[in-house]
């Protein structure tokens, strides 16, 4: 028999032996090799029926003190390796987000999850629906999902007609301090982009006054970093800045009229002295002729 | 090699005194039962147990569990502490007095024909007798410890135990 074989056939008897098998079962599945394995596994067998040798308990402790002791010398050597901190890796975008949404009190938390779920579900279901055929068996579910996704989605509240392809430009700036704000309508800014919206529009007086309303437009800059709510006058402050303009209008309007009022004065005098001066000229060449 | 005992390592190689201490007391009853059937008594094997220990935390520093576990590596530290022993001070650990009954009174007839029989086999044959019987290691343990293959462990026990059934033969004899 080749040696590794019987090495393999006496390493699968001793672990048929651990595994609590008795001797007379383990040589009866090698009845040829009983009797080479037979005292070989007795030997084993005493080796493993030795009792452990137990050290004694002074030599433990003795043994233990010698160990930290050496430590202590190897401290005072500075013989140990430093400790180095682990770095944890850079968090990633999802570890972030991930962090984020954990920091978030339960209920906020969930909020936030729904608007995800409400916003994807919306998007797959347009998306399903635009992509749907007329013929397609599933366009009455389609069309469901549309209207789920509608109901759900916010609805934009509905636009006021304020003329023809009017548009507001988002790059009308707004004030950063009230002095710049200005209660001018500045003019008209066209889809087309083909009128200037920066150029005040030559008919704007004429169109504040069929449209009935004010416009308000912005002039100077924006100071970067800041929010824009913060920097929109509220309505209150629209109001009484509305008034004032409305005020001042009607001053300037009776200025207009009195002043109107004293040249149409002074052109009826100019006229009245004009006519004197004439009847004076004409008595005076009568006299003359006489 | 698990994440504990890697943990507890680095934290014994920076000079973690609670570290050191498991592992002393964690690995402390292999390193002894080893010894104890190298050297001649229980007395030599609990001095030379602290001695590996010792030795053991001068060189954790230099430690690095690539290549080798950290229970072979302290086998390594017993095994060269034993040589160099054998080699200066003590060229025999084992006298024939120690063969005799009077010297081992205090063991059972069994143990210390077990023990005196063993002494009488090479440095590998004892290894392998005490790892795999005393001690209960399976082969996958010794291939870790040996750094040899299944095959040449199942050859090595196979040689054991017939060197042993030998030396108690001898052993009895006596």
């Amino acid at each position: 028999m080749m040696p590794n074989k019987f090495d393999r056939i006496l390493e699968n008897c001793l672990s048929r032996m651990d595994r609590g098998e008795s001797l007379l079962d383990i040589l009866a599945v090698y009845p040829d090799q009983a009797e080479k394995i037979k005292p070989l596994l007795m030997v084993a067998m005493l080796s493993r029926a030795v009792p452990q040798p137990v050290p004694g308990y002074t030599a433990l402790r003795v043994g233990k003190n010698q160990l930290l002791a050496e430590m202590a010398s190897m401290q005072a050597e500075g013989g140990f390796l430093e400790h180095k901190p682990v770095e944890s890796p850079p968090a990633g975008f999802m570890d972030r987000w991930a962090k984020a949404l954990k920091q978030l009190q339960p209920a906020y938390r969930f909020a936030m999850l729904s608007l995800v779920v409400i916003l994807a579900g919306g998007f797959f279901t347009l998306s399903a629906s635009a992509s749907g055929l007329a013929n397609n068996i599933m366009q009455t579910l389609f069309f469901s999902f549309e209207q789920v996704g509608d109901l759900l989605l916010v609805q934009p509240s509905p636009s006021k007609s304020m003329g023809d392809n009017l548009i507001f430009s988002s790059e009308y700036v707004l004030p950063d301090s009230p002095d710049n704000y200005s209660g001018d309508f500045k003019g008209w800014v066209f889809e087309d982009g083909k009128k200037d919206k920066n150029e005040p529009d030559p008919g704007a007086g004429e169109i504040n006054a069929q449209i009935g309303t004010r416009q308000h437009t912005f002039s100077g800059n924006l100071a970067a970093g800041l929010d824009p709510l913060d920097v929109v006058p509220a309505v209150e402050e629209l109001d009484a800045i509305d008034e004032k303009d409305l005020e001042k209008e009607e001053k300037e309007a009776e200025k207009d009229i009195a002043k109107e009022e004293k040249e149409a004065e002074k052109e009826a005098d100019k006229a009245e002295k004009d006519a004197e001066k004439e009847e004076k000229k004409d008595e005076k060449d009568k006299d003359k002729d006489k | 090699m698990d994440i504990n005992e890697k943990a507890l390592l680095y934290r014994a190689q920076t000079g973690d005194r609670a570290a050191a201490e498991t592992l002393y007391e964690r690995y402390y009853l292999d390193i002894f039962t080893y010894l104890f059937y190298r050297v001649s008594d229980k007395t030599t094997a609990e001095k030379f147990s602290a001695e590996v220990f010792v030795r053991m935390i001068r060189r954790l520093p230099q430690f690095t569990n690539n290549k080798i576990t950290f229970l072979a590596w302290l086998y390594e530290i017993a095994r060269d502490l034993v040589e160099e022993k054998q080699s200066t001070c003590q060229p025999e650990l084992i006298t024939p007095e120690m063969m005799t009954p009077e010297h081992n009174s205090e063991d059972h007839s069994a143990n210390r024909s077990f023990k005196l029989a063993i002494r009488q086999l090479n440095d590998q044959e004892k290894s392998i007798i005490v790892h795999r019987f005393v001690e209960g290691k399976s082969v996958k343990d010794l291939v870790k410890i040996t750094k040899s293959s299944e095959r040449a462990i199942q050859s090595l026990q196979h040689q054991a135990l017939k060197s042993l059934q030998t030396a108690l033969a001898k052993v009895t004899a006596l």
